[in-house]
């Protein structure tokens, strides 16, 4: 297995309040994989998910992605993030083709190319090309996240942080994402790395999962599916069980 | 009317529209009993929040219309006067809200807001860190001599349950109380809720979209779909319904998620 992104003895420590958020973290993403990263609030998972897309520098230690190393924001930007506040990637005032074409400027597509490669991707997200001749404020709720989605995926990004992307979802829409989370990696190739508290959604799709603790990764999980059967045979802390277990699963 | 004895609320064909005549609630009835813990579920925008608001009369005049009557223990709470409503909030019926950084009073500590409500209701503090320390609340002293905005929305959203528990209102109606709770000390706060609703017998609305909390403390629940409330059922008979197909929809939806 490639190895996508690395990290080594990420440390994040806050002088001002004198806390460390985040200890010696080491672990390694493979290429087109899900990792599904959970533990309590206040654990680190939303700093470290942070240090990875470069919106906050860690204190020490190093990141590699395709075994390069690299600091701060990965320099072909081929890390991206979607947000839990997903409605604030919206310009209001823009519609949304507009924006659409904006973010395909970095890439130089052929005018004729445009629409089929939009096309392409809306599709994938569930959203009918209709929508391009909108403004956001028209859609609802879910749709505005499938867009927010589709606009990290106009680029093709090789690697994409999901940041609780379940919260505040009904089970129709969460039932949904997942397909197309789903859709989006076997199709794009794209390793996803996904942050939530809800483990029984995590189970479903991810192919490992990282559970977090006072800012450490206590247990690291390979989830294996076999026909409507999902289970969990790796050794784990009593944490993980407790977790677990606060959702009514044994393993 | 004759009431029977142990029903505490009496919901009479409520209906809420904004005045731009957008209706939001339709022809809503219900009625609650003493020791029942009633869970209503509904996806966003359905009108869970408007009917949580409306139950309590919290609803601004001056933006919606309501019609209809809401009973409690006899009393239609839509028509009493202002004193008697305050009277009614005060002793009869806790609300905790959705979002719990508007709830608190941003210029006062917790200490001073919970010291107000226990000399004005006749508790002692001790019983709101006792309720605290239940919750996972350990380190109280630091958290009480702190303002809210220094909070996070887990503890505060804690908070806000403890201050209402802590003056054992007959009826209490809590909407999404556990949105911003990791799921260890959702179900601590959940099993709370269910001790208070049958040792203490009193009652519990719960608003919630999270089908799991229904189906481990729910008595009854319903299904509120565009503003109308078709169904409410036994939580065994809910899980079977085949009444409405978008709850259908829903409960498959749910069933596809479990592990």
């Amino acid at each position: 297995m490639k190895s996508i992104l690395k990290l080594e003895g990420i440390s994040f420590h806050l002088k001002k309040i004198n806390q460390t958020i985040l200890k010696d973290i080491t672990l390694e993403i493979y290429q087109s994989e899900i990792f599904g990263l959970t533990g309590e609030s206040g654990s680190g998972k939303s700093t470290l998910a942070k240090i990875i897309s470069g919106l906050e520098k860690q204190t020490s230690g190093k990141k590699y992605f395709y075994e390069k190393e690299f600091w701060g924001v990965e320099p072909e930007h081929r890390i991206q993030i979607l947000f839990q506040n997903y409605s604030a990637s919206h310009d209001p005032f823009q519609k949304i083709d507009s924006a659409f074409n904006e973010i395909l400027k970095i890439k130089k597509f052929k005018t004729e190319d445009l629409f089929r490669h939009k096309k392409e991707i809306l599709d994938l997200v569930g959203l009918s090309d209709t929508v391009l001749s909108l403004y956001p404020g028209q859609l609802s709720g879910g749709q505005l996240q499938r867009l927010a989605l589709a606009k990290l995926l106009l680029l093709k990004p090789p690697f994409l942080i999901l940041d609780e992307p379940f919260a505040s979802q009904d089970f129709v829409s969460i039932v949904n994402l997942i397909k197309i989370f789903q859709q989006v990696n076997q199709k794009l190739k794209t390793t996803f790395l996904c942050i939530s508290h809800e483990i029984p959604f995590l189970m479903k799709f991810c192919d490992r999962i990282g559970v977090m603790k006072d800012g450490e990764i206590k247990d690291i999980l390979t989830v294996e599916r076999k026909e409507n059967k999902i289970e969990i045979k790796d050794r784990h802390s009593d944490y993980t069980n407790f977790l677990f277990q606060s959702f009514g699963m044994d393993i | 009317m004759i009431e029977p004895s142990d029903e505490i609320l009496r919901v009479v064909e409520l209906s809420v529209s904004t005045k731009s005549n957008k209706v939001i609630l339709n022809n809503i009835n219900f009625t609650c009993k003493e020791r029942e813990f009633l869970v209503i579920i509904g996806k966003n925008g359905h009108g869970k929040t408007t009917l949580s608001l409306s139950v309590a009369n919290l609803l601004n005049k001056n933006v919606f219309n309501v019609n209809g009557k809401i009973f409690f223990k006899g009393k239609d709470i839509l028509s009493l006067s202002d004193i008697d409503l305050n009277l009614i909030r005060q002793k009869n019926i806790g609300y905790i809200p959705q979002n719990p950084f508007s709830s608190f009073n941003p210029t006062k500590k917790i200490k001073t807001q919970f010291e107000e409500q226990s000399k004005l209701k006749n508790i002692s503090l001790d019983f709101y860190i006792e309720l605290m320390k239940q919750l996972e609340l350990k380190n109280f002293e630091l958290i009480l001599n702190k303002y809210p905005f220094e909070l996070s929305g887990g503890i505060l959203q804690r908070l806000s349950a403890v201050r209402c528990l802590a003056f054992k209102p007959e009826l209490i109606i809590a909407d999404e109380p556990t949105s911003a709770l990791d799921k260890p000390v959702s179900n601590l706060l959940l099993s709370l809720f269910y001790k208070f609703v049958k040792d203490e017998k009193k009652t519990l609305i719960l608003i919630t979209q999270d089908l799991s909390i229904a189906e481990k403390f729910a008595d009854r629940i319903a299904f509120l779909n565009s503003g109308e409330m078709n169904v409410i059922l036994n939580r065994e008979q809910f899980f079977a319904s085949k009444d409405s197909i978008d709850l259908k929809i829903l409960l498959e939806a749910y069933q596809q998620l479990k592990i």
